[in-house]
């Protein structure tokens, strides 16, 4: 997975926890129905996070970085 | 050759009560095949008549492409199918008809564009559900001759242009679950 130069602005409800990976797209049809990462709500980031999606991913905190 | 005698479940029902409307939704995207790295596939090992059409992997796209987005008019679009083919050989062949009212330059471009590529078809029913996928790697969906374009006649002609797609499968079509990005509307 990896992270790609996207089109467009990342929803700011989320941008502080969550990344967009694998596309440079704003909008996933997803198992959880249309998303649309420009405007997406915390709660349904973890609800796309939890329906195994490879398009989003929780931002890696320092703490966790270091291992 | 797919030999049908391990699936356990095979039945034809249906069950009163669910959303039925006629017709497709107004969002489709088709997928040219040189713009996807991975074509996802129903299970090769699965036992039940669902598993023979349903897709529950992800089709992925090559870095940098996107899915034709494509906003079909409810009122004159749709998918239809038969079974052709000879005694004992019988196959699908299932197409999708989109009609775009209007004349503009993006969508005669895009319909002049599309022209020579194969992919596959995603659309949704307008009762909703899963993706209805028309194509597979195997054999892909492709523009056909039919489609036609013109300004109308007079005060009650339709102008617009329509795109005929077509595929043929050893299943009416493919019920794709995964998860596909795609571009925003206009």
């Amino acid at each position: 997975m990896s992270k790609v130069e996207s089109s467009f602005t990342l929803s700011p409800d989320i941008a502080d926890e969550y990344e967009v990976i694998n596309t440079h797209l704003p909008i996933l049809e997803s198992k959880i129905g249309r998303v649309d990462f420009r405007t997406i709500t915390k709660a349904k980031a973890e609800e796309l996070i939890k329906s195994g999606t490879m398009y989003l991913r929780k931002k890696e905190t320092k703490a966790t970085a270091k291992g | 050759m797919r030999d049908y005698d391990s699936i356990t479940d095979l039945a034809a029902s249906f069950k009163d009560g669910l959303d039925n409307g006629s017709g497709i939704q107004e969002i489709a995207y088709f997928i040219p095949r040189s713009w996807l790295t991975t074509i996802a596939a129903p299970d090769p090992a699965g036992t039940t008549a669902a598993s023979l059409v349903e897709i529950s992997g992800n089709h992925v796209l090559a870095a940098g492409k996107s899915p034709i987005r494509m906003e079909p008019l409810f009122d004159k679009s749709g998918l239809t199918g038969e079974s052709v083919g000879e005694v004992l050989s019988s196959v699908f062949q299932t197409g999708a008809e989109f009609f775009f009212p209007q004349l503009s330059a993006t969508v005669l471009g895009t319909a002049g564009a599309i022209k020579n590529y194969r992919g596959l078809i995603l659309l949704k029913r307008m009762a909703g559900g899963d993706w209805i996928q028309i194509g597979s790697e195997e054999i892909l969906a492709k523009p056909i001759a039919g489609g036609a374009f013109g300004t109308g006649q007079g005060p009650t002609g339709e102008p617009g242009i329509r795109v005929n797609f077509q595929a043929h499968g050893n299943m009416p079509y493919y019920i794709y679950k995964g998860e596909l990005p795609a571009p925003a509307g206009p």
